[in-house]
């Protein structure tokens, strides 16, 4: 398969953000010739080259390009190019079909586009993004044959020997693959082929096209030799020698060739033809890592439990080790006979294959679950994992490091049996409101500098009670505004106030309400106990909101 | 106080404070009057110190607050265990205890809250940690000092005085009451109450200026006469 347009669809739908689990790969168009076609100056072309090397392998270009092409115009109707900078001026690297449409070809600069279409967007070309969600769209892709070849800039292999079974034919498969990219919005040339290199060449140039072994030879010699995978100065010399199609080069002297260009392009069209085998150089297959275990009868003996646990997570660890990777999200699914499933999930806040410490949350975890008919089968699966340098910090006695390390642990226990708003952190808010003024968040989420400087006309009391209390006061008398208050009962207890500061106002928010002002009072009983007050002026009534102790 | 030990043939002597303490570290407050009460002058790590005060009297988070200062200085971790969600951080920040240091846990359940008191003191990475625990039984309060002990932090327990504290295992207590302040200040009236070689029931007033925010100038600890008042020697005789 080959995405011609790949960076302008993988700007498009990051614009657009659909469906952000579906990414797409990005190639760059540029060295390809797609553009010089008309046919396929349609907005995105992806080709697949389906690689199956059994005999009934076949390659063949699917062409996907259209519909998404469509969609997407209607979509996004401004022309957009992608540009790079080379010398300092702004080139053109790839432009979508509506711009070329306008006149705008690659290699012009953007002020010439810009001349030639005034409503012309633009974005700067990125083609490590690119290859990022190429590899991502490749994973995507596994749904179709378990081995895929990401060929950065714009192909993706797929090796589909033996799909064509799973998924009723060739013909289906194609379609299938063709309808779910033009779901994407991804445009795309696909071909399947016996060989790469015929599959890359056919779906360079066609889409949706199956060549069968006969056919190979006829189908790929109307191509021109840049559908080999030549380099641009083995290209040219053919042209100048008038050499305008694959059939030509194939009739050409085959021992006069590596005289002249070199081995490569005896290589490219022997892969090609498949006389020389190419193999592919597939992405890695992730399995999910995960355990289970079944009993024989229920069980609810937390004691048997946890033995269980332990051996799952012997095997986890194992198989994370292979990977090279620390959990970082634990599942534990608890399933009884006749009630739902138990899920239990554990958050660490960094990567570990501590079988110790795991061992220690999966305990803790273990007193928070409960069934009194017990639980019939256990899955733990490490849902969330990455990669782990291996700690040396031992090594270096850094005890300021193994602190922090022993916190976090702590707090991760602290959280599976208190619950996740059972250990938070505060932070300050910028609000006159005091219980506005600072906010919890999770403790394992990115510390946040408050970078303001709290500064109250008077000093906060320690103790703010969540919903402040009212209680009965009397005032000292006073002409218009009530006066200071002299004395409070709360609880039933009285106290005489002998010093009381105030009043401070803190204005409320208008739109909740018109008797959210408040008047606050910060007061001393005869004991020496220190309160903070406030009377709300509107309604005269009298609420204790803290204490300071 | 030494001891001669001999290992291995050899004969040593060891001087009581220095080798058979496992945490030797200590902290002070800065404080000159409140320094001098506790056991040799300073405040020792791996220890849990008791705050006790009367019911009547809330519960004297001020004062936890400059131990837990003082022991943090400006990188130590700070725990605070607040079940009912009540302390109010935004003062913490004007008294001088960064928000970046402190933690906040909120237990639903007394016995959760016990746990995760003891699962604090013992960890290496908490320097400080304050709670109000509900009553201790003789074996958990030995587990919690055992546990600080391990992790060389400081537990500072609020407590009330009566019968649910009788049981302790504290280097030192102290009985915070309010004392009757001024206009421009508030006091408490502090006292050493078990601490050996400390100066047990001696009574200093902290003062703290009620209308700035500046710490530790408005802070002071002034000796006072030492007096043993009725109720101080019903809390004694309580604990």
């Amino acid at each position: 398969m080959r995405l011609k347009q790949w960076p302008i669809d993988r700007l498009k739908r990051k614009q657009h953000e659909h469906r952000p689990k579906e990414l797409t790969n990005d190639g760059n168009s540029t060295p390809h010739p797609w553009h010089g076609l008309p046919a396929h100056v349609g907005h995105a072309s992806a080709t697949k080259h389906l690689n199956s090397k059994s005999s009934s392998g076949i390659s063949s270009p699917t062409r996907a390009g259209s519909p998404c092409h469509n969609q997407a115009l209607k979509q996004n109707p401004q022309p957009l190019v992608l540009f790079e900078i080379i010398a300092s001026r702004q080139v053109i690297t790839c432009a979508c079909p509506h711009a070329i449409s306008h006149g705008v070809r690659p290699r012009m600069t953007l002020a010439q586009a810009r001349a030639i279409c005034p409503n012309l967007s633009h974005a700067p070309h990125q083609p490590a993004e690119d290859q990022r969600a190429l590899i991502s769209l490749a994973r995507w892709l596994m749904r179709f044959s378990p081995v895929i070849a990401p060929e950065p800039p714009d192909a993706i292999f797929l090796d589909i020997t033996g799909s064509e079974r799973l998924f009723h034919g060739l013909e289906n498969l194609l379609q299938l693959v063709t309808a779910s990219l033009a779901r994407l919005k991804i445009a795309a040339n696909i071909a399947i082929a016996p060989t790469v290199g015929a599959a890359w060449a056919v779906a360079s140039f066609r889409d949706g096209i199956i060549v069968t072994p006969d056919q190979l030879i006829a189908t790929l010699s109307p191509f021109p030799p840049e559908a080999l995978r030549l380099d641009t100065a083995t290209a040219a010399i053919l042209d100048g020698l008038g050499i305008d199609t694959i059939g030509q080069l194939i009739d050409l002297p085959r021992e006069a060739l590596p005289a002249r260009f070199g081995t490569a392009l005896l290589q490219r069209v022997d892969q090609a033809l498949g006389r020389i085998a190419e193999p592919l150089n597939p992405l890695p297959h992730r399995s999910p890592i995960q355990a289970r275990m079944e009993f024989e009868a229920a069980i609810d003996s937390p004691e048997i439990l946890g033995l269980a646990l332990k051996e799952l997570l012997g095997t986890i660890l194992t198989q994370l080790t292979r990977y090279g990777c620390g959990a970082r999200c634990l599942e534990v699914e608890f399933r009884c006979a006749h009630r739902p499933t138990l899920i239990k999930t554990i958050l660490l806040s960094r990567p570990t294959r501590n079988a110790n410490n795991l061992l220690n949350l999966l305990r803790c975890m273990l007193e928070t679950v409960y069934s009194d008919e017990g639980f019939t089968a256990i899955r733990l699966s490490a849902s969330l994992f990455e990669r782990l340098t291996d700690e040396q910090s031992t090594l270096h006695e850094d005890a300021e490091h193994i602190r922090e390390i022993e916190l976090g642990h702590l707090l991760e226990r602290l959280q599976i049996r208190l619950g996740p708003e059972g250990v938070t952190r505060a932070e300050l808010v910028e609000s006159h409101l005091p219980e506005k003024a600072c906010r919890s968040f999770d403790h394992s989420s990115l510390i946040r500098h408050s970078d303001f400087v709290i500064r109250h006309s008077s000093p906060r009391p320690l103790h703010l009670l969540t919903k402040p209390r009212e209680v009965h006061a009397i005032t000292a008398p006073s002409h218009g505004t009530p006066g200071l208050p002299l004395s409070f009962t709360c609880a039933g207890s009285v106290h005489r106030i002998t010093h009381a500061i105030g009043p401070e106002r803190i204005a409320g928010i208008w739109w909740e309400g018109h008797d959210k002002t408040r008047d606050y009072f910060d007061a001393q009983d005869q004991t020496g106990r220190r309160f903070w007050l406030f009377r709300v002026p509107q309604t005269g009534k009298w609420f204790m909101h803290g204490r300071f102790e | 106080m030494r001891i001669v030990t001999s290992h291995l043939g050899l004969l040593r002597t060891l001087t009581v404070e220095e080798e058979t303490r496992p945490h030797a570290k200590s902290f002070t407050t800065g404080l000159t009057a409140l320094d001098s009460l506790p056991p040799r002058g300073v405040f020792a790590y791996g220890a849990v110190h008791e705050i006790l005060t009367d019911p009547a009297h809330g519960s004297p988070r001020f004062f936890a607050l400059l131990l837990a200062r003082a022991a943090a200085c400006t990188n130590g971790n700070v725990i605070w265990c607040d079940p009912k969600q009540e302390l109010y951080p935004p003062a913490l920040a004007t008294v001088g205890l960064s928000l970046d240091q402190l933690y906040l846990l909120h237990p639903k359940s007394p016995r959760d809250e016990v746990w995760a008191i003891a699962e604090c003191l013992g960890c290496r990475g908490v320097t400080a940690l304050i709670a109000a625990p509900p009553r201790l039984s003789r074996v958990e309060a030995r587990r919690l000092q055992l546990a600080t002990e391990r992790g060389g932090g400081v537990g500072i327990l609020l407590r009330h005085t009566g019968a649910s504290s009788t049981h302790y295992a504290a280097a030192t207590r102290w009985l915070v009451q309010p004392a009757p302040g001024s206009a421009a200040v508030q006091r408490w009236s502090i006292q050493l109450i078990h601490g050996h070689g400390g100066l047990v029931g001696k009574t200093i007033t902290l003062e703290v200026c009620r209308d700035s925010n500046q710490l530790p100038d408005p802070v002071r600890a002034i000796e006072t006469m030492a007096h043993r008042s009725p109720q101080t020697q019903a809390a004694r005789a309580s604990a």
